[in-house]
């Protein structure tokens, strides 16, 4: 009797060390090595063209079979005493959310009538550059993008395929601290999701953020806010950009309740000639490694997009 | 059982559950530090997915509901105003020219570099009129490092630029040209 007790009591030891051994093999074994996503293409735009068989519509057709986060950025905020909206790229003049509204719905229209196999997430973007980048505006870019929301679900429903939020460039040496947090505090007031696109310039690792910001503001407008979600800018060859976010998501864990995850890279390899700043999985590759090189920080970053001036 | 077993029974409950605890610890941390928060939809972390095609029949337009107006001619001249295409920490604007030249839309940006407010700099950014075809960003910076440039007049497309110092230069568009003075 007393063997076999013994015999029982060593047996299960034995048998939880190995089937412990067991399954940390098996959960270390099935971690992916993770390889970039596609890059999607999002664009810097110079038209709202929202014709049938215009702008908009071939491009959103050409995209049908993109998944992932594709931004479409239309400028910074503007005001035309009248109606916000922005002033676009290139040509420098004013729209407003309603001509952005269809221009929007169009490339949604080329996208779904394309057929293609791929699930978008539609970021409607613009920026804290300057002027009108304050409350008023954010409620208004939210409701533009709620609308337009409500419409792709509306039947028959596209909602299989196609989400849209809204995007801001939210740049540190664009615009202070204060209007930037404005435009946000706006944006929450009404609700919805906002990529943030813009960047964490001058920060950790290299010395205090610029124009007066702080780590704090950059978590803030990246992810601490409620509708934030980072998609930053990495597109420096030599990694800091990316090193620049990695702090910012160690100031996440270090500072509030979590490290802050990064949802997609942004490059612009596209919008600089093909040249000179890091191609759309190097971009990627960057940010993945320096938080994950890191297991605060660790998460794997599902989307890429590389942004282009051609429309 | 006999007292003996009793005691290597609560032994072997206590290696059981030290053990488990130490294989459990790592788990517990690396969930309290993952990236997640309540407040957040982590439904958009979700990997790419594609979709089985949309059947031929289900590919029909919807009306867009509202109606845009049409699109105003591009701006022609000075600009007050620096947005641009790129990055703040490569170029700090302080405004713009734009005009068709040699059949393109042409803007040129005039302002410093971002990483150093002191170089002053031009870029130039072709476009062809249907907004297709781009071609590479062209940097010119000035020789000396006397801060940023303003575009203050143009005839034609020859520009008068000054940068901080108060030193003028002109930049000749159609041949790219920058010449103090």
């Amino acid at each position: 009797m007393r063997k076999s007790g013994e015999t029982l009591v060593v047996s299960l030891v034995v048998a939880f060390f190995v089937g412990s051994l067991t399954v940390s093999s098996l959960v270390a074994s099935a971690r992916p090595a993770y390889a970039a996503p596609a890059a999607t293409t999002s664009r810097y735009m110079q038209t709202t063209d929202s014709s049938v068989g215009g702008t908009l519509d071939t491009e959103g057709c050409n995209q049908t079979n993109q998944s992932g986060v594709i931004v479409l950025a239309f400028g910074q905020p503007w005001f035309d005493g009248t109606n916000y909206g922005t002033t676009i790229f290139g040509s420098n003049t004013f729209r407003s959310v309603t001509d952005i509204e269809a221009a929007v719905k169009e490339w949604l229209n080329g996208y779904w009538v394309c057929g293609g196999s791929g699930v978008v997430n539609l970021a409607i973007g613009t920026s804290n550059y300057h002027g009108y980048t304050n409350s008023g505006h954010g409620q208004a870019w939210a409701q533009l993008a709620n609308r337009i929301e409500n419409w792709i679900v509306s039947p028959p429903s596209w909602g299989s395929r196609e989400t849209v939020h809204a995007a801001n460039d939210i740049e540190l040496d664009w615009n202070s601290v204060s209007n930037s947090r404005a435009w946000i505090q706006g944006f929450n007031s009404v609700g919805g999701i906002y990529y943030d696109t813009g960047d964490a310039a001058g920060c950790a690792p290299y010395g205090g953020c610029d124009n007066g910001w702080t780590e704090e503001d950059v978590w803030y407008k990246s992810w601490g806010a409620p509708p934030a979600y980072p998609v930053p800018e990495i597109y420096n060859t030599d990694g800091s950009t990316a090193q620049e976010w990695y702090q910012v998501s160690l100031y996440g864990y270090t500072h509030h309740s979590g490290a802050v995850p990064i949802l997609a890279t942004l490059t612009q390899w596209a919008a600089a000639g093909n040249c000179c700043t890091n191609q759309p999985a190097q971009g990627w590759q960057q940010m993945q490694s320096a938080v994950n090189n890191d297991s605060r920080t660790a998460n794997n970053i599902p989307y890429s997009t590389d942004i282009t001036w051609a429309n | 059982m006999s007292g003996r077993n009793r005691s290597l029974f609560k032994v072997g409950y206590v290696v059981l559950l030290a053990t488990t605890a130490l294989l459990a610890l790592p788990v517990a941390v690396a969930v309290a530090s993952s990236p997640t928060s309540p407040a957040k939809d982590m439904r958009e972390f979700a990997a790419p997915r594609s979709v089985q095609p949309v059947p031929a029949k289900d590919r029909v337009a919807k009306p867009l509901g509202v109606t845009s107006r049409p699109e105003p001619e591009w701006r022609r001249g000075i600009i007050d105003g620096g947005q641009a295409p790129f990055p703040a920490k490569q170029y700090l604007f302080e405004n713009q020219w734009q005009d068709v030249v040699g059949g393109k839309h042409t803007n040129v940006w005039a302002g410093a570099t971002g990483d150093d407010r002191q170089q002053g700099v031009i870029v130039v950014l072709t476009t062809s009129t249907d907004l297709t075809q781009t071609g590479s960003p062209e940097v010119f910076r000035t020789p000396s490092r006397t801060g940023s440039l303003h575009i203050t007049d143009a005839h034609g497309t020859v520009l008068t630029l000054v940068d901080s110092t108060g030193a003028t230069y002109t930049f000749r568009v159609e041949s790219r040209q920058l010449v103090a003075g």
